[in-house]
């Protein structure tokens, strides 16, 4: 029992001292733009990711059941079917990629 | 729409991945054209019936029991079916037609209890029901007597029919009533099924398909009644099924006292009639009519995709692959020639194509 | 605690006078695991075997004889608990005697009143079918005077019905319904006494229930009502007289029944376990796992009651035969302390480890408490939880796991409130020991990020472990093994030293370039290589470039590349620590706004803090089923994957332990 509680210790220590070893790092101050324009960029960015997740979301929920379906009669579909299903998660990285160049911007 | 695709998208992509494994042309051909049984068999075995065959060092078993084992895969499906349904109400609507197998089951049951024969005789006759089964077979093939046997039922489904056909049993002794209620009470459990559907789209598909069906049916016993049964016509009218939708009652009267063909198919309604028009053969008749149902299942799966409608008619169109299977083992256990043979079958075969293997 | 319980293989051989005793022990021990002896290679030796099937009939008709008995006396089945373990062959008599004795006293009262409720149920349909025709104000001899026509009285379900209407369509008839009664309708069918055969087919085939009539029954239908009512309250007496004597025996043999039914179960399952020994002649042979520490007393005991006569060996399980070629698998018993073996069950949610497995309960439950408490951190609503969990501890048996998971997610989630400071959201009552959340937003993602790094660390360190333990040298290489590992810590490695201290130098990113690159044409061409050399030692011919060879290529570069981006993306999604964490302190904070609302509204008060008190409710439901959610994710997706290959096989000891409900 010894041994067992010295190896808990050790275990959460490690967990613990890792992760808590450092100091934050301060953000970099952006680059000069009217707050206004800043305002509405922000929330911009803001919609574009998060409806074309939903879209995502929807997308692969269809296409994903479906090929879910298909592959347990027909394992061998299983090639084509994950193609469907990178062309529907695709949709959010696209709204992921206009957040960036916006939030790039401001 | 969105929503019918996120409802049935899964279910669409399995039943057709499902649907993918029907026997091909090509198979038809080579089973239809086999020497005998044994090589009709060794066929079979290399398609989608290939679980249920036992492997070939084991003897074939006998006719009756391989019927009863190459019913599994069908059975499988609809448990597969049913699992990959969303609503409980679609679930209801498969199940109600899977209950036509329990009501099988049951007659055999009946059966055994009526000859007094023990369950190890006629076991192989019954259906492996598999997963869905919700009836305790156990206690059922201990009762002692039929009464004992409706009162076990009586809380379920079938319960009511039965109870409704017990006094003309007892009256008359023999089990045709009880059997008649039987498939009463699971063509009442799939009208119900489907006018508790939610989606109306959902619900004219499948009353279209069930009514159809119906229709077919009460064509097909009829004839039965009328030429294998012998029954007057009054008991005939009495044995049909109600609701069908365009064969009205009084179409069935007429068809039921219609003495020869002609004046049978006379009084059919236009749609069948084209159909049968050249028909001199009983028997050709029954068989015509499941060609015409066929072909209007396959149209189902042309279209819309998203429905509850392509579950039901896949699960249909393997039971009717299935009899015409059955149909076929029979005949070349008899070595009966080729072409009577094809003319049995409701399967559009054109026996002249030879559709290269690869 | 990482492993499993050391088990050992006992074999024990007696001859068959002293088997029964030997199964008393056994079910005493409890911790025996039996094998099929059939399964072995003693079984190929002849041993069979061979359960007692006459005694277990005995058993078995004398358990429908108790459970009749306990049925018609209405008495509840409850579970008693037995003493000591019996043997069975000698117990089955003295439980016959006993039963025959009750079914001596209770068996003819429950006959008489079981007949006279079947004679009063008779009366009752009668009645009932008179009743149905009392509508119609029928005059029975007045009807079978009739000269021409003939009449049925009876009943068909209501959709036959029409059918029956149009069959009958070529002759006269009059079809006149009285009454719907439970879907069927009540039908007086007359037609003239020539065509009566028609309508009589006609009936037959629409599920006709014929109201027999017997000509006896003279005047109308009301007067034979009243007289058949007045005997049923006869009868009705009768029964009730009955009923009591009934109640009265069910009271005096209740209990015993239960009793004996309790000690016929315990003697049948014992017989059963017999179809697990072998038997040859005269001589039993049983065999299964053991605790290594309770093998001398089983030694001492069996020795003892047998005499000396019996055989008790064991063998160390490495050794046995069937274990090696791999057909047995050697069973886990669970080997961990008190406060973990909650764990347990989401271990084996996953997967059973095998025996040579690390065993990682132990991980799984500290790493569960830390997320959970880094998630959920406040001293306030862990108190909460810890108090809900001693609750269901001590009240609930049956969840008694769960109660003690609650207590201890509630102290982590203190402890964690203590570091950010934050007692019911409030943010002022105490000092944060470490940070506050909702401040320090990039450093607390970095750290969630760290987390998930020596989550994963861990687990690649485990699948090293158990890659060395079951001896799978060949996946040393491979993308999910050594050279995995190594290139996941240095890429990590890179990461944090930029995080915490700058930007790499020129020479420290050239070494991990090289490293990398070393390290990640490994992964890539060990399956191919090895394919080939498998390939050239059966062979033996020359030809590198085998046909299959550059699809294994591809196959191998797709493999690495995406397990590669799976160590991504399991870092990455480590970083919804901080999101939830935040989250519950942003709850808080609109918990807050909400009741300063109603504080300007309604004046400090009942409603505020109702608003509060609800607002503290609804976010330890939520967040507490989300974190716990978001938790067992991680750990099994992120943590399990890396190393937990499962497929072993649970120790089940001879009898469940008696007392749990």
């Amino acid at each position: 029992m010894q041994m067992k509680g010295c190896w808990i210790w050790l275990i959460t220590v490690f967990f613990l001292l890792l992760p808590a070893m450092g100091l934050g790092q301060e953000a970099v101050p952006a680059a000069s733009i009217s707050p206004e324009v800043a305002k509405w960029g922000f929330m911009a960015a803001a919609v574009a990711v998060g409806v074309s997740s939903l879209g995502a979301g929807i997308a692969v929920a269809l296409v994903g059941s479906a090929a879910m379906g298909a592959l347990s009669e027909r394992p061998e579909m299983a090639g084509r079917a994950l193609i469907f299903l990178g062309l529907a998660e695709g949709i959010a990285i696209y709204g992921l990629i206009v957040a960036i160049m916006i939030l790039g911007k401001i | 729409m969105l929503l019918a695709a996120a409802r049935y998208g899964y279910a669409n992509a399995k039943v057709r991945a499902l649907r993918s494994r029907k026997l091909t042309e090509q198979d038809r051909h080579f089973l239809l054209t086999a020497k005998d049984l044994t090589s009709c068999l060794s066929y079979l075995a290399t398609t989608s019936y290939s679980p249920c065959l036992a492997d070939p060092e084991k003897t074939i078993p006998e006719l009756p029991t391989l019927e009863r084992q190459l019913a599994q895969p069908l059975l499988g499906h609809y448990a597969k079916v049913v699992y990959s349904l969303r609503g409980a109400k679609e679930r209801e609507l498969i199940l109600a037609l899977f209950r036509r197998f329990e009501a099988e089951n049951l007659k055999i049951v009946l059966r055994a209890l009526f000859a007094n024969l023990n369950r190890d005789a006629v076991c192989h006759l019954l259906y492996p029901l598999g997963r869905l089964n919700d009836l305790d077979w156990d206690t059922l093939w201990s009762c002692k007597s039929v009464s004992e046997l409706l009162e076990h039922l009586r809380p379920g489904i079938f319960g009511q029919s039965l109870q409704h056909a017990l006094p003309q049993f007892e009256a008359q002794g023999r089990l045709f009533p009880l059997e008649m209620g039987l498939d009463f009470s699971c063509f009442r459990i799939l009208r119900q099924a489907i006018s508790a559907l939610g989606s109306r789209y959902d619900r004219t598909v499948t009353e279209k398909i069930l009514t159809l069906y119906i229709d077919i049916l009460n064509i097909s016993w009829v004839i039965r009644l009328k030429k294998d049964y012998g029954l007057r016509p009054e008991e005939i009218l009495n044995y049909t099924l109600p609701e069908g939708s365009l064969i009205s009652l009084a179409c069935l009267n007429h068809l039921a006292r219609a003495e020869d063909i002609a004046e049978f198919v006379n009084h059919l309604p236009p749609a069948f009639r084209h159909e049968l028009s050249t028909i001199r053969d009983w028997a050709k008749l029954a068989q015509r009519l499941e060609t015409y149902f066929l072909k209007a299942l396959a149209r189902i799966f042309s279209g819309q995709p998203f429905h509850i409608g392509i579950a039901v008619a896949y699960l249909l169109e393997k039971e009717i692959e299935l009899a015409n299977l059955i149909t076929l083992l029979q005949a070349k256990a008899r070595n009966l020639p080729v072409e009577e043979i094809g003319n049995r079958l409701s399967w559009q075969i054109t026996e002249s194509v030879y559709v290269p293997a690869g | 605690m990482f492993r499993p319980v050391k088990l050992t293989r006992v074999t024990i051989q007696t001859p068959e006078e002293y088997i029964s005793e030997v199964m008393a022990i056994l079910g005493d021990l409890r911790l025996l695991h039996l094998i099929r002896v059939e399964e072995t290679h003693l079984g190929r030796l002849g041993y069979v075997a061979h359960v007692n099937t006459t005694l277990l009939g005995r058993y078995d008709a004398l358990l429908v004889r108790i459970n009749r008995l306990l049925e018609d006396l209405q008495f509840p089945r409850s579970s008693q608990v037995v003493g000591k373990t019996p043997r069975p062959d000698k117990v089955i008599f003295r439980l016959e005697e006993e039963c025959t004795a009750v079914e001596k006293e209770s068996l003819e009262v429950l006959e008489q009143r079981n007949k006279l409720r079947s004679t009063l149920f008779e009366h009752q349909t009668l009645i009932d079918r008179l009743r149905l025709l009392e509508p119609a104000g029928l005059e029975l001899d007045r009807l079978y005077s009739l000269r021409y026509t003939t009449f049925h009285a009876g009943l068909i379900p209501e959709e036959n019905l029409e059918r029956l209407e149009t069959s009958l369509g070529e002759i006269h008839h009059s079809l006149i319904p009285i009454d719907r009664k439970e879907g069927r309708v009540v039908l007086l069918a007359m037609a003239l006494k020539e065509d009566e055969a028609i309508l009589l087919r006609a009936l037959k085939s629409a599920f006709w229930d014929p109201l027999e009539l017997s000509t006896e029954l003279q005047g109308s239908v009301t007067s034979i009502l009243e007289r058949l009512t007045g005997e049923e309250q006869q009868l009705e007496d009768d029964l009730a007289e009955l009923e009591n004597k009934c109640k009265a025996l069910a009271h005096q043999f209740g209990g015993k029944l239960q009793q004996l039914r309790e000690e016929l179960l315990l003697g049948r399952q014992l017989l059963l376990a017999q179809e697990k020994f072998g038997q040859i002649d005269h001589t039993y042979l049983l065999t299964g796992w053991l605790p290594i520490s309770l093998f001398d007393d089983l030694k001492q005991r069996v020795m003892k009651a047998s005499s000396d006569k019996a055989l008790v060996e064991q063998i160390d399980p490495a050794e046995v035969k069937e274990v090696r070629s791999g057909i047995l698998s050697i069973p886990i018993l669970f080997n961990n302390p008190a406060l973990i073996r909650p764990f347990e069950r989401l271990t084996t949610l996953y997967g059973t480890p095998t025996y040579e497995e690390v065993e990682p309960t132990a991980f799984l439950a500290i790493t569960f408490l830390l997320l959970f408490g880094i998630m959920f951190g406040d001293v306030g609503h862990g108190a909460v939880l810890c108090a809900l969990g001693y609750l269901v501890f001590k009240k609930m048996f049956r969840y008694l796991d769960y109660g003690i998971i609650l207590m201890e997610c509630g102290l982590s989630a203190i402890v964690f409130g203590i570091l950010y400071g934050s007692v019911f959201g409030l943010e002022d009552l105490i000092p944060a020991l470490w940070m506050r959340p909702m401040e320090n937003i990039s450093y607390f993602m970095k750290v969630s990020a760290g987390i998930g790094i020596s989550m994963i660390s861990t687990g690649l360190i485990l699948n090293l472990v158990n890659i060395l333990r079951q001896h799978r040298y060949g996946e040393l290489l491979s993308a999910s093994g050594l050279a995995g590992a190594l290139f996941y810590w240095l890429i990590a490695g890179l990461g944090v030293r930029y995080f915490l201290i700058g930007p790499p130098s020129a020479f420290e990113i050239l070494f991990a370039k090289a490293a990398g690159g070393l390290l990640f044409t490994l992964m890539i061409l060990q399956r191919p290589v090895r394919q080939l050399l498998a390939r050239r030692s059966r062979t033996k011919k020359g030809r590198f470039l085998v046909p299959g060879i550059g699809v294994t290529f591809l196959e191998s570069l797709v493999e690495v590349l995406d397990e590669l981006l799976r160590y991504l993306a399991n870092t990455a999604s480590f970083v919804r620590i901080a999101a939830f964490a935040l989250a519950h302190a942003g709850l808080f904070m609109a918990v807050f706004t909400l009741a300063d609302m109603v504080r300007s509204a309604q004046g400090s008060g009942f409603f505020y803090w109702l608003t509060l008190i609800l607002g503290n409710v609804v976010i330890i439901g939520l967040e507490g089923l989300v974190v716990s959610i978001q938790t067992v994710r991680l750990e099994y997706y992120e943590f399990f994957s890396k190393f937990f290959r499962g497929g072993g096989k649970p120790f089940q000891p001879l009898f469940e332990e008696k007392g749990t409900p």
